[in-house]
């Protein structure tokens, strides 16, 4: 018996008839002018979140075991705890996200079957990780080569840009809040 | 032998429990539904002229 399978049959299993809600962050790719919006993981940026189609997981192992796999990482990532994805590298979108399917419930979070997205905010990245949500509103979107886009407050612009973070353009930060909500048909997040 | 995660943006802890979620409806916006086509307008018509007796 594999290690995977020996703490599989360990846990607990349990059935449920509702979604389950959690806390993630994605990064975001878009056009310059702000068209074309998708989430994507903030690793692994391969593969988007697609609007209005349920996120599966996928695994580099998926000859070997479906996602999530009990003695793997793989699967939709989602926490019980805004403040522990503060150590996300780069958030852009912070969110409340729905998981389905075969879930596999962590100490402090979940590695999801099935996943959509049910609330968005766009967040400063530098604000979120100094502050938390509360205080991570962005003003503008900046767009850099291979379509990133990277939400900033005013000041931390004026970081990045002294530090040779420059954006190739910058796009109002409400608009592309609105334009993300509208693209994947979901509410704003409440603070 | 080390696993290449697709994603992993934080350390979740360890695995405590599995949950199998069958939820009734998908937790999926509802399909956006285009616009009805307007009625093509109907010209009006004049009041028949009353038989003649």
């Amino acid at each position: 018996m594999s290690s995977g399978a020996a703490v599989a049959n360990a846990l607990e299993t349990e059935v449920a008839s509702e979604p389950i809600l959690a806390w993630r962050a994605w990064a975001l790719t878009g056009h310059k002018d702000g068209s074309e919006l998708l989430l994507r993981p903030v690793a692994g940026r391969s593969r988007p979140w697609k609007p209005l189609e349920p996120a599966e997981a996928g695994c580099k192992h998926t000859r070997l075991h479906g996602a999530p796999h009990i003695g793997c990482s793989c699967g939709l990532h989602g926490t019980h705890e805004v403040e522990i994805l503060r150590r996300t590298r780069t958030p852009a979108v912070l969110g409340r996200v729905a998981l389905w399917g075969r879930v596999i419930e962590h100490d402090f979070g979940y590695r999801a079957q099935f996943g959509y997205p049910q609330r968005l905010a766009l967040v400063c990245q530098f604000c979120f990780w100094i502050w938390g949500p509360l205080g991570s509103r962005p003003s503008i979107v900046g767009w850099f080569p291979r379509d990133e886009l990277v939400p900033l407050c005013w000041g931390h612009l004026e970081v990045a840009q002294r530090y040779g973070m420059e954006p190739h353009r910058l796009l109002p930060a409400a608009d592309l809040d609105l334009t993300l909500r509208e693209t994947y048909a979901v509410d704003a997040l409440a603070w | 032998m080390t696993r290449a995660p697709v994603e992993e943006p934080v350390n979740i802890g360890r695995p405590k429990r599995i949950i199998e979620v069958e939820p009734a409806s998908l937790p999926l916006p509802e399909p956006l539904m285009p616009m009805p086509e307007p009625a093509p307008s109907i010209p009006e018509t004049a009041p028949a002229e009353p038989a003649a007796p």
